[in-house]
């Protein structure tokens, strides 16, 4: 069944060169000029701070490490912060324990300088921007080109010291240097004479974002220490409370087992065998991969000579989609299998052959003949691409005039959505957009025929760099790469199997000391592949300005635009947006290709999500008569035959990586015997599902391990954990505990409320960015500095009750100090941080409709929970053809009903938002309402602000599924007009709201 | 805070940042001069102290007071790169001891065993200092090419 269209806005991503040249700016300040390197010497730090919204520092303490032997521990405090009481503890404390104590200023002074700038040591520490601006008695935005949107403290006002400028770059890692300070420093001396010393900017290592990009996960300094195995672990306390030698022991416990993860990560790193890139430069798991190439000798796509105009980059980039997911079964236990695609990733760069465009001296391209590319989609079928040679000729785009296609399509999807989801959708009508070959033959096997093709280009890697060097994985002779012969992930996929296997025996042998080594050799593997196939291609830097900054957009045809934006983003070093938009173009046609079998099979799917699929199947097919899902079910035999399928195009040496690259997850089989079993899904919308199975009294149970339950933590992540707010404690009973309560309330199990339902839900707020920081100028403007809240701060926020939103007298966000006991967050005094006064307010949960002048009605975790539960698939249709609503559940059983249809039109500039993280562009129809002509007409200005369909809706009373469509005289009113928006870049497929002001 | 080592680690590091190389050495071919506090230029055009005298014509030895100038005024001959390092430990002493304003004879005696010990430790890492790092890099060399049991497959029977 087709269903009628709908006209939606639609963007995609657009292309805003960066001014000047910033790449590797935060590494090399001075190019052409050499890097000394730290000494053997390194400060290992960390900080106890105020409760209160400012933070202030209360105490710290450190340890000055020469190799490694301690050389020299101590506390130091700030006076101003610290009662005569506790000042006498610390002194009895240091001298009991032989310790240094030092006022904050003689240890920045006498200490931190000494060590850090005289020395030249290693800075360590566990969230070191936070423990760094502790220290800081003020600070401004940075002005240096390459610290851009970061902070610059000031330490010392003694003009011999450096400033500490602090530029964060995700949630973990940050990029931190030393400014130059006045006077004749040792590298000018030495510049002066001929030499070609780089000024001393330190060195800092971030032991949470090392130990993120190494371990593959987030932690916090407890979980790390367990999951490192240190010799000390870290301890707990109650943060504010008055200082006492327990909480000293604390302290210094802390800064030992920084010091000791620190140690293990860095024999962790050694593992890894790479020369060429120190510890101090890993930020995250893409630093991994960018070191290998480094190690090889690959120059970066941008310093190669590729002769790219500005237009073809933005073509590139028109066609970038991430991963596909969403839910197609909604709110329906659905028994089946979970299966996934082999390093899913890793395996289309290899079946692509992509690892000759990472190498490429150039890459070349050309416009090639459309009729060309139109006939290799027309004769693309589920069988042709199952063979390996179909995939080396998928290195081309096209231009699509979308009509009756499926294709991603990144818009609002939903009434009153400000945000921008992708999603598969059927298109028709509107611009010709570029998609990637791969989009377009996954549209042709789902929907039978192929997308009408009006231009293509194609791209081809000219001959490989010269002087690339063979290396040694993890500086082992046995797994030598040679980047000629050889495709660097392929290999290392092949090589971590070969790893596995050896580390496997070694467990049985019982050998932990190298079956510690072979783990994390095999986990660096993994990292790298990943890294290589798909991240750092995408990398974008998001910079942050305190001022709108002026940008000029490129578009495809080579036309350009200026915009306002107070965000924007700067490629990575290895920006090479061709590699990554064919990687993850080509991980949504296996998608895809797994899913056309499932129906040709007779059967369809609960959910997908990026590399994985849930099939419904049952161990001898249908199910049960009264089921929602009718007959659509497969058998777990069938299941196998489509995984089968998969077998010819798996590209790895058959010896160390068999059978077919579609799999059954381990999740689907018992642990026992290996033979599947049943487990069911419960899906609510995209990244929001659990897989359990029943018990015998009928409760539902999440499955997984010890290390991994089978739920999602999509949407849960950003709030305080109720049960237990240290941020030290482990998540995970959080997680588990509130999927169990949301499956027993869903399939009608009795399962009492936890009591921190009826708690206020309060996130965290970190303040990271100078926009973040600006938020709160009203609050510090009447404030010394030390009672500021400041640049990483943190922040307890309370969402104000749904019925206060949107209201213009009322509090915007409501913040509070951090505050990590829960019973505690009723009682907090929140204040709003728009209000100069910093006026103090109490919050409630209960009667969120009264008006009570001493008290703001607040969500709870129980309003949390419920929105959660209803959190609507805004991707798909609904059985009746509207947007899926928060009731809806499935009850049909044809696929097509699922799927929303879209029409773009032509591009304009939205305006009046101020928020625009990254470029984009946006096409889109202005419509409006036959029967509303007369009564909108004459407000083009509102049809601009909210949309014509809101507008239509609100003005004429349209209902939400009526077909509208476009008035000639409302187009003419809307002159077509660029328009630019943001997107994150951690997360490619979400949007954030993101106009400038016109 | 900072002791003696610490004091010495800095200075060494500064010297090293304006030599511009962490493992600096006399560019002459044949000299083997590698401490810091004995070398001048910038990487990687570094001379030691002796060669740079040699070059503009200076003498290679000069008059060095073991005890300190105000201490004792009697000079010996020495080499220059060791004159430097000798005296780059003085840095270290106390300042009275070095200055000696009103001639203690004390710290006369304190100056000449201080000197007599900084002369000692340089005899010995002139001597001797190198060879533990050589056996550590022997040891490897011979691991390499011989196996982890080295000693047996060379016939080599300790004592």
């Amino acid at each position: 069944m087709i269903l009628p269209p709908e006209q939606m806005e639609v963007a995609v991503r657009g292309w805003a060169p960066p001014p000047g040249d910033v790449k590797f700016a935060h590494r090399k300040s001075e190019s052409g000029y050499r890097d000394l390197g730290p000494s053997e010497w390194s400060l290992v730090l960390d900080s106890e701070t105020t409760t209160d919204a400012a933070q202030r520092l209360r105490v710290g303490a450190y340890q000055v490490w020469r190799g490694k032997t301690l050389h020299e521990r101590g506390l130091f405090y700030e006076p101003t912060a610290t009662t005569r009481r506790e000042k006498r503890v610390l002194k009895e404390y240091a001298e009991a324990k032989g310790l240094a104590l030092l006022t904050r200023r003689r240890f920045v002074e006498t200490v931190f300088f000494r060590v850090a700038c005289e020395l030249r040591s290693l800075v360590v520490g566990f969230n070191l921007p936070f423990d760094l601006s502790r220290l800081a008695i003020d600070h401004y935005a940075a002005r240096s080109k390459e610290m851009r949107g970061g902070f610059a403290f000031v330490l010392s006002r003694d003009p011999r010291w450096p400033r500490i400028q602090i530029k964060p770059i995700n949630a973990r890692a940050a990029f931190i240097r030393f400014t130059t300070p006045e006077g004749r420093h040792p590298e000018k001396r030495n510049r002066d004479r001929g030499g070609d010393m780089a000024n001393h900017r330190g060195y800092f290592s971030e032991v949470a974002a090392v130990g993120a990009a190494l371990l593959g996960q987030k932690h916090t300094l407890g979980s790390l220490a367990e999951v490192l195995g240190t010799e000390h672990r870290k301890g707990r306390a109650d943060h504010g409370e008055r200082i006492d030698p327990a909480y000293l022991d604390y302290l210094l416990a802390d800064v030992q087992v920084t010091w000791e993860c620190h140690q293990e990560l860095c024999a962790r790193y050694e593992t890894y065998a790479l020369r060429e890139t120190p510890i101090w430069w890993i930020f995250s798991e893409a630093s991994v991969g960018k070191a290998h190439l480094r190690e090889i000798g690959v120059k970066p796509w941008r310093r190669t000579g590729s002769e790219w105009p500005d237009s073809i980059i933005a073509t590139v980039l028109e066609t970038y989609y991430g991963g596909r997911t969403e839910a197609k079964i909604r709110r329906v236990p659905t028994p089946g299998i979970l299966v996934d695609f082999l390093s899913q990733y890793s395996t289309v760069f290899s079946l692509m052959g992509l690892w000759r465009y990472v190498i490429a001296q150039e890459i070349e391209w050309w416009e090639e003949d459309p009729e060309v590319l139109q006939s290799f989609i027309d004769g693309a079928s589920v069988e042709h691409m199952l063979q390996p040679e179909a995939w080396l000729s998928l290195g081309a785009l096209v231009l699509v005039q979308p009509d009756g296609d499926l294709l991603p399509t990144r818009a609002r999807y939903g009434s009153g959505t400000s945000s921008f989801n992708v999603a598969l959708s059927i298109r028709s009508g509107g611009p010709p957009q570029w998609y990637t070959v791969a989009d377009c033959i996954a549209s042709r096997i789902s929907m039978g025929k192929s997308p009408r093709v009006l231009k293509a280009l194609r791209f081809r890697p000219g001959g490989p760099q010269e002087d690339l060097r063979t290396i040694r994985i993890a500086g082992d002779s046995r797994f030598q790469v040679d980047p000629y012969a050889d495709d660097l992930v392929k290999r290392l996929i092949e090589l971590r199997a070969e790893v596995k296997q050896e580390l496997q025996e070694a467990r049985l042998a019982g050998d932990r000391p190298r079956g510690a080594r072979l783990d994390a050799i095999q986990q660096g593997m993994k990292i790298t592949a990943s890294a290589i196939a798909y991240g750092i291609g995408i990398e974008m830097n998001v910079v942050e300005h305190a001022r709108p900054v002026t940008r000029t957009v490129v578009l495809p045809d080579g036309s350009t635009y200026e915009t306002r934006v107070g965000r924007s983003d700067e490629p990575g070093t290895h920006f090479n947006p061709l590699v990554s938009t064919l990687a993850s173009a080509g991980g949504r046609l296996l998608l895809s290709m797994a899913m056309v079998l499932a129906e040709k099979h007779g059967g369809l799917y609960a959910f997908c999500d990026t590399d994985s699929l849930f099939l419904v199947a049952t161990p001898d097919g249908p199910l049960p008569s009264d089921h929602p899902l009718g007959d659509r079910c497969l058998t777990w035999g069938d299941v196998e035959q489509i995984a089968d399928a998969f077998q010819p195009l798996n590209p790895y040496d058959q010896e160390l990586v068999s059978g077919s690259i579609l799999q059954v997850e381990d999740v689907s089989r018992d642990p026992a015997t290996g033979q599947l079993r049943e487990v069911e899904a419960y899906a609510l919308a995209s990244k929001r599902y659990a897989l359990f199975a029943r018990g015998a009294d009928g409760r539902p149970q999440i499955i997984g391990d010890a290390s991994r339950q089978r739920r999602s933590e999509h949407g849960l992540g950003h709030l305080l954990r109720p049960e237990d707010p240290d941020p030290e404690s482990d998540p995970q009973p959080f997680f588990d505990r509130w999927w169990e309560h949301l499956l027993c309330s869903e399939l009608g199990v009795e399962d009492p409320a936890p009591e921190w339902m009826s708690l206020p839900a309060v996130g965290r707020l970190r303040v990271s960015s100078q926009r973040e920081e600006a938020t709160f100028r009203g609050y510090n403007s009447s404030r010394e500095y030390r009672e500021r809240v400041r640049p990483f701060n943190f922040l307890g926020m309370y969402h104000v009750a749904r019925v206060l939103r949107g209201s213009r007298s009322g509090p915007r966000c409501l913040v509070a100090p951090y505050e990590a006991r829960a019973d505690r967050w009723l009682d907090v005094e929140c204040f709003d941080r728009h209000d100069r006064s910093g006026r103090g307010h109490r919050v409630r949960i209960d009667h969120p409709y009264m008006v009570l002048p001493e008290s703001i009605p607040v969500q709870s975790v129980r309003d949390y929970f419920d929105e959660y539960l209803l959190h609507p698939e805004m991707k798909l249709a609904d059985a009746d053809g509207r947007p899926c609503r928060p009731f809806s559940r499935v009850g049909h059983s044809n696929p097509d009903m699922w799927r929303q249809q879209v029409c773009c039109g032509s591009a304009r500039r939205r305006r009046g938002s101020r928020k625009a993280p990254e470029i984009l562009r946006i096409r889109w129809w202005s419509i409006g309402s036959r029967r509303s002509v007369g009564s909108v007409g004459g407000r083009s200005w509102a049809a601009n602000e909210i949309g014509a369909r809101t507008l239509a809706e609100r003005e004429a009373a349209v209902p939400p599924n009526a077909v509208l469509e476009v008035d000639p005289r409302w187009q003419s009113r809307l002159a077509p007009l660029p328009w630019c928006g943001c997107m994150t870049p951690t997360d490619p497929g979400t949007i954030v709201t993101s106009l400038p002001k016109g | 805070m900072p002791d003696s080592g610490e004091h010495g680690a800095a200075r060494r590091e500064a010297h090293l940042r304006r030599l511009g190389s962490r493992a600096p050495r006399c560019s002459v071919p044949g000299c083997w001069e590698s401490d810091p506090e004995a070398l001048t230029g910038v990487f990687p055009r570094i001379v030691c102290y002796e060669h740079a005298a040699e070059r503009s014509g200076r003498p290679r030895v000069e008059g060095q007071h073991p005890a300190g100038k105000k201490n004792d005024p009697a000079t010996v001959p020495w080499l220059g790169n060791d004159h430097r390092i000798w005296d780059s430990g003085k840095r270290d002493w106390p300042e009275r001891t070095l200055r000696n304003p009103d001639g203690s004879p004390l710290l006369k005696a304190a100056a000449a065993i201080r000197s007599l010990l900084d002369f000692l430790r340089l005899l010995l890492e002139r001597l001797v200092g190198w060879v533990p790092t050589f056996l550590e890099w022997l040891d490897e060399i011979l691991r390499a090419a011989h196996g982890n049991r080295w000693w047996e497959s060379l016939g080599w029977r300790q004592a």
